[in-house]
């Protein structure tokens, strides 16, 4: 771990920003294309046959997405890294401004409106705390980083966002916070008996965990364990997702012919439940692929992370590619009840703005990683 | 970090098969669950007509005025309109809106119920500034002749609690269950068998659209052995007394013709749920119009039982019926004193002449030359003291004492007294009108006549079991009853038809409801008129027509109504010509 200080030879990178779009990778694009797709043929079936109103409005924002995660690949990697403290500042004081705007009433509205996005601090925040985590430890050596007092900066950065969101509420994205920033520290190289310090530490945080949540988060926590405790309240999203997608079976109902989501049994079965109306339409085939399709991105990330010469690229590269797995997983899992209802959509899929834009934000970042996987950067973000 | 990821990853595609393909059976029941409901269709509740169709309870059409508040534009507006030639009251204009808006929007409301024809007439003229109103038409019992019929048929109810009912058809604002009478014993027959529709919904509970329907069976017909034009004239003949029963029996088939219980109440009240105040007066009258006397009450049978006495004696063969008494009013047993309802005595009596007169002194003596065992068993032969097992629920099976009876109930030794008091039908004996008609249908065809309401398709198979008695003796009684109201001396003499072919013949009883003080012995025996209601006499007169070949038995009883020539006899020979006039098959 860490960059090599002792590189004598400066390679100058070699591309312009033309040779850069060449090498954005086309495989890539087209197997988000594909989950976008099958995301607007859920949408179309679920609004009875019909493009408006989700499946227009989604097709719009993923090319729209496209476009920004192009624009993100080709930007030079080290432009990434020195900016990524201001940007993770911004999105904090952003994060800071909706808390107290919605705290004081002004407007309970935590996004700021850009037309075909809505973009949310805490959205934002998921990404550029990886960067910020990311520039953290790429200027720290691997004996700095055994040494305690220089984990508690990083700590901090990562633990004030999650505890801003969750108050928000969204215990989600405080999970997801937590767990890709976790990424980052381990994969930095922290030891493992650290790891499992944190680990300790969290499970003791549990306790003010429960404290600092309202009481609809810990409702959904008793829920997830019995979900028949309500049927028809709290528990009724949950079971309905679990009849949706199990009565799908093998292959599914057919396009346009599942009962649960077209008869409206199934609430939220266009956004944080579309993994259930999908699957009744198109079973546990269905499923699977779409999986696989996710495992295909996965799985360039590592890639990416392992092809990256720089320090700050492989640590990026990991902590967005474990930000993409927590969002498939946890929103599957939470649809299958392994893990209680949070607040997370299935990227590309669900319909919604804000999710698509940080999916498409941080494979742009893994793109732009790749072109720049040859470049090596030394601590102060300079060329060596 | 990989393997993390590749492990979570297995999870979650073990988690995937198992819903998606182990558990999707159970899922897919449960999916169905969800959108599919089924729509109970409550078949027409049988008919049931008497013996010769008529119709004693229907169904009559309900129309009744619904609203669906999502087809309406204006409620107010709506509502001001229908109330212009329908009145909507009790309810207010608000207060129906308030519920409206209380009910899913594609809920029909029912606004109002039984509608005449006129108003629903009125509905439909004006139907197309009616949006969102409709006419539906539902099923009502109705009961046309109700005061007549209503111990016998009874009536039905929408079901309470206690009820053994689904709750899916408790909750339909139609369902009926049979409550009492023939409605209740023959539920089952009558409740037909329900149909349904499978009808797709969403989670609004919206109709999307028909799966299929099955049709309901309707209720069977249930064909009575009654006659309603007998049971008008013998109902509203009785209705002339206070209270009282009346039943009439075809002796050949067991079918019962007419099966009274004054005073009767409207059952059509009951159908929709009785008010308060109805019920309140109905329970708590003193002459009980909720009871059906006819099987219900229970009643000593005086005089009538002499006739059991009279033919256990005969069949011992020990006794003549040529056997002869002296009757000077009373006889001594021990320290007691028995008298017989002719204070000064009847002189020498025979058994005919003693039937004839009612003479008690002479079953005062006879009684303990054949005992109390001989006598009871004859008295079970003829069916008292046991249900007669008409199809009825609630019938009363009345008392016949024995020894073991009054030693289990009482703990006493039987005595001499206990005897004597039996051979009159006093004491402890209790038998319902219903069973001295049979009684009386026993001694006059010598078989066990078994009491139906059922209509008999095939008469001469009907056949009841013999009682293996003495024909002879059978004569002896019917010359005992024939001389009861033909001869000038009978005790109902007065009450006699003197037409040849319809004569009549019977036995009077009065039968004792208080016992008479020794004191009021000596000084005079109050008539029935100085005292209350409740303590005076029954009175009962059990009888048969015609006397030369005997087809129709009856009892008549009025409670407390006097002597049993004086008050149940005319009413029964007005009965028995009623029968034998009106009665051709």
């Amino acid at each position: 771990m860490g960059c090599s200080k002792g590189a004598k030879n400066l390679i100058r990178f070699p591309f312009s920003s033309f040779q850069k779009l060449r090498q954005v990778n086309g495989w890539i694009i087209g197997i988000l294309t594909l989950i976008a797709s099958i995301g607007f043929v859920v949408l179309y079936s679920a609004a009875g046959g019909n493009f408006s109103p989700w499946t227009e409005k989604q097709m719009i924002r993923f090319l729209a997405g496209l476009v920004v995660l192009i624009a993100i690949a080709v930007i030079d990697l080290r432009v990434w890294l020195t900016q990524s403290y201001i940007l993770y500042i911004v999105s904090l004081v952003m994060l800071f401004a909706v808390e107290i705007a919605g705290r004081i009433g002004m407007g309970a509205q935590r996004w700021i409106d850009l037309y075909v996005f809505n973009i949310q601090p805490s959205e934002l925040i998921k990404i550029t705390l990886l960067m910020a985590l990311g520039r953290y430890f790429h200027e720290m050596t691997l004996e700095d980083i055994r040494k305690l007092r220089y984990l508690i900066v990083p700590a901090l950065m990562t633990i004030v966002p999650a505890l801003l969101v969750m108050r928000q509420p969204d215990l989600g994205t405080a999970i997801l916070l937590l767990f890709a920033g976790g990424t980052i520290f381990f994969v930095a190289g922290i030891r493992l008996w650290k790891v499992m310090l944190i680990c300790v530490a969290s499970l003791s945080a549990i306790p003010l965990l429960w404290h600092f949540m309202y009481d609809y988060q810990k409702e959904r926590i008793f829920t997830f364990l019995d979900p028949e405790r309500d049927r028809l309240g709290a528990g009724y999203n949950i079971l309905q997702a679990n009849i949706a997608l199990g009565s799908g079976g093998f292959l599914g109902k057919g396009f346009r012919s599942g009962s649960q989501s077209h008869l409206n049994f199934l609430p939220e079965k266009q956004t944080d439940f579309i993994f259930a109306t999908y699957c009744e339409e198109f079973g546990v085939l269905g499923g699977v692929v779409l999986l696989f399709l996710y495992i295909c991105l996965i799985i360039y990330g590592y890639r990416v992370a392992l092809a990256s010469r720089s320090s700050y690229g492989r640590l990026l590269a990991m902590g967005l590619t474990t930000l993409l797995f927590l969002y498939v997983f946890i929103n599957m899992a939470m649809v299958m009840r392994l893990v209680p209802v949070v607040g997370i959509p299935l990227p590309l899929v669900s319909y919604g703005g804000t999710a698509m834009l940080t999916v498409m934000m941080g494979i742009g970042l893994l793109m732009s990683i790749a072109i720049h996987r040859d470049v090596r950067i030394g601590r102060a973000g300079t060329f060596l | 970090m990989g393997g993390v990821k590749g492990v979570l990853t297995g999870l979650l595609m073990g988690r995937l098969g198992y819903l998606g393909l182990v558990r999707s059976p159970h899922y897919q029941t449960l999916a169905n669950g969800n959108r599919i409901k089924l729509q109970i269709i409550l078949p027409q509740r049988g008919l049931i007509v008497d013996r010769i169709g008529l119709e004693l309870a229907n169904n009559t059409t309900n129309y009744c005025l619904t609203l669906t508040l999502e087809q309406v534009s204006n409620l107010e507006e709506t509502l001001r309109r229908i109330d212009q030639f329908i009145s909507l009251s009790p309810k207010s204009i608000e207060t129906l809106q308030t519920e409206i808006k209380q009910t899913p929007k594609f809920k029909p409301f029912i606004l109002k119920n039984n509608l005449n024809w006129d108003e629903v007439c009125k509905v439909q003229v004006n139907r197309p500034e009616l949006n969102g109103i409709n006419v539906e038409m539902g099923y009502k019992r109705h009961y046309p002749l109700a005061f007549e019929f209503a111990h016998l048929i009874g009536f039905v109810q929408a079901p309470s609690d206690h009820d053994d009912v689904s709750e899916e058809l408790a909750n339909l604002p139609d369902y009926r269950i049979g409550r009492t009478g023939l409605e209740q014993q023959y539920e089952c027959r009558l409740q037909g068998k329900a149909g349904y529709r499978e009808i797709e919904v969403n989670a609004h509970r919206r109709v999307v659209r028909h799966l299929r329907k099955i049709e309901s069976t309707p209720g069977s017909i249930l064909h009575l052995s009654l006659n309603a034009e007998l049971q008008k004239a013998a109902f509203q003949r009785l209705s002339e007394e206070k209270s009282g029963a009346a039943v009439v029996m075809n002796i050949k088939t067991g079918e019962v013709l007419s099966c009274i219980s004054t005073p009767s109440f409207d059952s059509n009240l009951f159908v929709n749920g009785i008010g308060h105040e109805d019920w309140n007066t109905l329970n708590n009258s003193l002459y009980t119009p909720l009871t059906n006397k006819a099987i219900q009450g229970v009643y000593p049978p005086g005089s009538i039982f002499k006739l059991v006495v009279a033919l256990a004696a005969l069949e011992t063969g020990k006794i003549s019926p040529s056997r002869e008494s002296f009757c000077k009013g009373f006889v001594d047993v021990g320290t007691h004193r028995f008298h017989c309802v002719h204070r000064t005595g009847h002189g020498r009596v025979d058994m005919v002449r003693a039937l004839q007169m009612s003479c008690d002194t002479y079953f005062y003596e006879l009684a303990p030359l054949i005992g109390i065992d001989c006598i009871a068993d004859m008295a079970f032969k003829m069916g008292l003291g046991e249900k007669t097992g008409v199809e009825l629920p609630n019938e009363k099976k009345g008392l016949v004492a024995t020894r073991s009876w009054k030693k289990m109930k009482l703990n006493q030794a039987w005595t001499i007294g206990d005897t004597i008091n039996a051979s009159i039908g006093q004491g402890a004996m209790l038998s319902t009108p219903l069973q001295m008609t049979m009684l009386m249908a026993r001694v006059l065809t010598g078989t066990a006549v078994i009491p139906t309401l059922l209509y008999q398709n095939n008469r001469d198979a009907v056949h009841f079991r013999g009682l293996s008695l003495n024909p002879g003796n059978l004569e002896v009684l019917k010359k005992g009853m024939d001389a009861c109201v033909n001869d000038p001396w009978g005790s109902a003499y007065a009450s006699r038809i003197e037409e040849p072919l319809h004569k009549i013949g019977g036995k009077t009883a009065t039968s004792q409801v208080r016992r008479i003080s020794k004191f009021e012995r000596q000084t005079r025996v109050l008539k029935n008129e100085e005292i209350e209601w409740k303590r005076r006499d029954h009175s009962i007169f059990a009888g048969y027509a015609p006397i030369h070949a005997p087809l129709y038995a009856t009892c008549v009883l009025v409670e407390h109504g006097g002597g049993g020539g004086r008050t149940a006899t005319p009413i029964a020979r007005d009965i028995l010509w009623a029968v034998q006039k009106e009665q051709k098959t």
